[in-house]
């Protein structure tokens, strides 16, 4: 088929590409914004196509990890003839420091954004000191 | 973050940035973020150009006997912010991904994700019943289903020979 000009069209990817056997799942690691609140940090992961149920957050010490898996695309969807998704699935850890209360954190799946509430603890909020 | 405020309007891509190194945590090489133990440095403030960039979102398109789908990844975009529309075989997906209140002026410490207009077209080779063209939104994922018209699913003329 031809490609007849610079926009998006439906082409075959090039045979370099095809050459290459894919494999099955990409660990692909999802873009994040990590925003901080007076009581806590939270994460926003953009995990298009993920799979609630599949969907880990893993805290241990010093650490939180995030992974998750995707439903394999087009199974039976008939072939695919232009691809820039494919198969993946979702890894990506961050560090913790101190003054996080690695046991009261939260996670939301919604519309494939993973939110995750890290709360601070009371040593790292902004309190005022009276003066005596 | 490298540039301070003259942060750069292509999808970031954040594995140049993070620093790594191996870990059995998950059996493979694991991404590691500095960004909890640097944060009295203060957050990093996206500028004004990053927030209105424009972006392209990643597509899958598979083509069936009956009919094409195109699956695009829209993550945290509202349903009612995007508009498909189709137009002498040229499919137009546009729409935007509009900030939540609550991230607005807040001290952010990282901003890799694309907000803005965002609008891919794409050309299809037949023709489709413009009329029966569906789409469902899932999971950040928008799928489009568009069925092939009769006219261009193959089928064998008889001609006859005088």
């Amino acid at each position: 088929m031809d490609t007849n000009n610079t926009g998006d069209l439906i082409r075959k990817p090039s045979s370099a590409l095809a050459k290459r056997p894919e494999p099955l799942e990409r660990p692909v690691t999802p873009v994040a914004d990590i925003y901080e609140t007076a009581d806590a940090f939270v994460i926003k992961l953009d995990m298009p196509g993920a799979v609630k149920d599949s969907i880990s957050v893993l805290v241990e010490p010093g650490i939180l990890a995030v992974k998750g898996k995707v439903e394999p695309p087009h199974r039976e969807d008939g072939k695919l003839v232009f691809s820039e998704i494919g198969s993946r699935r979702y890894v990506r850890s961050f560090n913790l420091g101190d003054g996080v209360d690695g046991g009261n954190i939260e996670a939301k799946f919604e519309n494939g954004v993973l939110g995750i509430t890290v709360p601070k603890t009371e040593s790292l909020k902004a309190r005022e000191i009276k003066i005596k | 973050m490298k540039g301070g405020n003259t942060m750069s309007v292509f999808r970031w891509n954040p594995t140049h940035e993070v620093d790594r190194w191996p870990s059995d945590f998950f059996g493979i090489q694991r991404e590691i973020n500095r960004v909890f133990d640097n944060f009295f440095r203060g957050g990093v403030q996206a500028d004004e150009s990053f927030m209105t960039s424009y972006w392209a979102p990643a597509v899958d398109i598979a083509e069936q006997e009956n009919e094409y789908i195109v699956k695009m990844e829209l993550p945290g975009v509202n349903k009612e912010d995007v508009k498909i529309s189709l137009e002498s075989n040229i499919l137009t997906i546009k729409g935007e991904k509009k900030q939540e209140k609550e991230e607005k002026n807040k001290n952010l410490h990282r901003v890799e994700r694309s907000y803005g207009s965002f609008q891919r077209s794409f050309t299809l080779p037949t023709t489709v019943k413009s009329d029966k063209i569906d789409a469902v939104f899932m999971d950040g994922v928008l799928s489009v289903s568009l069925p092939k018209a009769e006219e261009a699913k193959p089928n064998q003329i008889e001609v006859k020979v005088k």
